[in-house]
C-alpha cells in the first residue's frame, strides 16, 4: 500500500490537500475530498465507466488507426471546430489552439455559455479580482447566484470562509432564488425571483445614488457600507439572469468604488477544472477568451460560439475534448449534432457524446493519470502531478499527434 | 388541474457524484427526474410528494416526480441540470444570448396514475 498526495481536478477549486491510498493500481481510500471530488477520483477505477483507449466507428482500434482516421476527418473538413478542453491541462490547450490555427478552425469552450464574460472582464481589468489567499483580508463574502455546497463543496471550508473565520469574522451573505444550505448560514441572505437580479442591481444603484429604493437593496447597501473589502463570487445564477451581459454589474462595482469608496473584488465560480486556463491562453494569443475563428486570421464574435455553430449547422467536423454537449445542450440544439457532422471525441469516460462519435480517444485523466498545469478559478496556476502510470495517452499527446498529422 | 411554473435548473452534488461513478444509469435518472416545489403548489395541484407531474412548453413535454420543499418559492420548480430537463430548455438568440437553463416557463399538470 502507498500513500500519495493529489490535486483534485473534480472542479475548479483544485483542492491540493487530497490524500489517496493505493493498493497496486487501485485507489482504495480518499482523504479530504468532498463528495464530488471523491466520486471523481474513485470513478477512474471503474472500467465500465471508461472509454477504451481508441474507438473507430464503434470498434476498438489502435492509436495509429484512430489518429489516421481523425486526421483524415479534420483534413477533409471545410469548417472544423474544436470545442471543450476545459478539463485539459494548459499544455494540451496550447496544442489545441495551435491545431485550430493550422486547420483554420473555430475554437470555443463551455465558458461561452458559462463564466467566460466574467473572466474576460477580469483579464481586461474591467472587473477587479483577487486570489484565494487574499480572501484573508476580506470581511464580507457574497455568493451571488451560486450555492457552493453543491457546485464547489469545499469552496467555503477550504478557501473562502472557514480558514479565516477565527482570525477575522467575515460576514457571509448570498443572493439567490431560494433558501439553501448556504443561505441558512448567512447573517444576511437576499432572496430574488428568477431573473430579478437586474432589477435588484438597478435598485442598489438607486439607493447608492439617490438614497431611495427597495428595502432589500437598502439592506444590501448597508451591508456593503460595513465592509472594507467585500468579495462577490459570481455564480451561474447571476450570469444567466444577466444573459451574459455584465455591463450593469460593472456599473455597480464602479459605483460602489466611486461613491461608497469601497474596493470590491470579484471571483467567478468557474465550473470546469481548467476553463479559466483556456480563457487565459486564448486571451494572450487573440485578445478574446473564447468564440474565436482562425479561418481568416483571427476573428471573434457570437457567430463563433459553439451554440451558434451548432444551431446554424456551420461546422462539418467537431473535435470535442472532455465535454458532453449531447447532455449539456438544449435537446433542440443537440439534435443538430446528428446531422452529418463528423465527431471526434477525447474523453476518458463514456458519455452520450462519445457514443455518437466516429472516433473516440479514451485518454488519461488530467491530475490522476496525466500531469501538467491548470489555472484555478481565482487565476492561480496549479501544477498537477499524476499519481498513476497509464498506457493511455494524455490529451496533450493526442492533440500533438493530430497536429503532426494535419 | 394545471399551473404555470418557472423551472430553475441547478447543479446537485449528489446527482453529479452518481453520474461520475455509475454513468447515466437508473440512480442518475431518478435524481435527474425529480422536481422540488413549494408545498403550496402541491396543494394547488392537489398532489402529494412522490406523485408525477407533466411539464410542457413549446420544446416538448416530460414527466417528473414531485418533491415538496418549503425552501422553494411558490410558482418556481427546481430541477437538477441534465439531458432530461434539457428536453424543455430553449436556445433562441433572438430572445436571449444564453439558453434559458435558469428560467424555463412551463405548464405543470397532474399525471393520472
Amino acid at each position: 500500500m502507498s500513500y500519495k498526495n493529489l490535486v483534485c481536478t473534480g472542479c475548479s477549486c483544485l483542492c491540493d490537500d487530497i490524500g489517496v491510498e493505493q493498493e497496486g493500481d487501485v485507489i482504495t481510500r480518499v482523504e479530504n475530498a468532498c463528495r464530488k471530488g471523491a466520486a471523481f477520483i474513485y470513478a477512474h477505477n471503474i472500467n465500465e465507466r471508461r472509454n477504451p483507449p481508441c474507438l473507430v466507428k464503434g470498434e476498438r482500434g489502435d492509436l495509429t488507426e484512430a489518429l489516421d482516421t481523425a486526421t483524415q476527418l479534420l483534413r477533409q473538413a471545410k469548417k472544423p471546430l474544436i470545442f471543450g478542453l476545459d478539463n485539459s491541462t494548459l499544455e494540451a490547450q496550447a496544442r489545441a489552439i495551435e491545431l485550430s490555427r493550422t486547420l483554420g478552425a473555430t475554437i470555443d469552450d463551455c465558458s461561452s455559455f458559462c463564466q467566460g464574460t466574467v473572466v474576460e472582464n477580469i483579464l481586461t481589468g474591467t472587473l477587479p479580482s483577487c486570489s484565494f489567499p487574499q480572501l484573508k483580508e476580506a470581511d464580507l463574502l457574497v455568493y451571488w447566484g451560486s450555492n457552493p455546497y453543491h457546485s464547489h463543496p469545499r469552496h467555503i471550508s477550504r478557501f473562502a470562509y472557514y480558514p479565516f473565520e477565527r482570525a477575522k469574522p467575515a460576514g457571509l451573505s448570498c443572493v439567490d432564488v431560494r433558501d439553501t444550505e448556504l443561505s441558512r448560514r448567512c447573517r444576511h441572505a437576499f432572496r430574488l425571483l428568477p431573473g430579478e437580479d437586474r432589477d435588484f442591481i438597478i435598485s442598489i444603484l438607486t439607493v447608492i445614488k439617490e438614497d431611495s429604493g427597495r428595502e432589500d437593496a437598502r439592506a444590501f447597501v448597508e451591508l456593503l457600507k460595513k465592509s472594507q473589502f467585500p468579495i462577490i463570487f459570481v455564480g451561474l445564477g447571476l450570469t444567466y439572469a444577466l444573459d451574459g451581459d455584465f455591463s450593469l454589474f460593472q456599473q455597480l462595482i464602479e459605483t460602489i468604488k466611486n461613491i461608497l469608496g469601497i474596493g470590491l473584488a470579484v471571483i467567478p465560480m468557474a465550473c470546469h477544472t481548467n476553463m479559466r486556463g483556456l480563457n487565459h491562453l486564448l486571451y494572450q494569443q487573440t485578445g478574446h477568451v473564447n468564440k474565436i475563428s482562425f479561418a481568416n486570421g483571427i476573428s471573434h464574435g457570437p457567430q463563433f460560439s459553439f451554440l451558434e455553430q451548432v444551431r446554424n449547422q456551420e461546422a462539418d467536423c467537431i473535435l470535442i475534448v472532455g465535454t458532453d454537449p449531447y447532455s449539456s445542450l438544449p435537446a433542440s440544439l443537440a439534435k443538430n449534432l446528428n446531422r452529418g457532422i463528423s465527431l471526434i471525441t477525447l474523453d476518458p469516460y463514456i458519455t452520450p457524446t462519445s457514443m455518437h462519435s466516429t472516433v473516440v480517444f479514451g485518454g488519461a485523466i488530467s491530475g490522476i493519470e496525466a500531469g501538467g498545469r491548470v489555472v484555478r478559478m481565482d487565476g492561480t496556476e496549479v501544477t498537477l502531478s499524476p499519481i498513476k502510470e497509464t498506457d493511455r495517452p494524455s490529451d496533450e499527446e493526442i492533440i500533438s499527434r493530430l497536429l503532426e498529422g494535419v | 388541474m394545471k399551473i404555470k411554473l418557472v423551472i430553475v435548473t441547478y447543479r446537485d452534488a449528489y446527482q453529479w457524484a452518481i453520474r461520475q461513478t455509475e454513468g447515466s444509469e437508473a440512480n442518475y435518472q431518478e435524481l435527474s427526474s425529480q422536481i422540488s416545489m413549494a408545498p403550496t403548489d402541491l396543494e394547488t395541484l392537489a398532489i402529494s410528494e412522490g406523485d408525477m407531474i407533466r411539464l410542457s412548453d413549446s420544446m416538448g413535454a416530460i414527466v417528473m416526480k414531485v418533491k415538496a420543499d418549503a425552501n422553494c418559492p411558490p410558482g418556481v420548480g427546481f430541477v437538477p441540470v441534465s439531458s432530461y430537463i434539457n428536453k424543455l430548455t430553449e436556445y433562441d438568440p433572438v430572445k436571449a444570448q444564453l439558453p434559458n437553463f435558469k428560467r424555463i416557463e412551463v405548464i405543470a399538470e397532474v399525471v393520472e396514475a
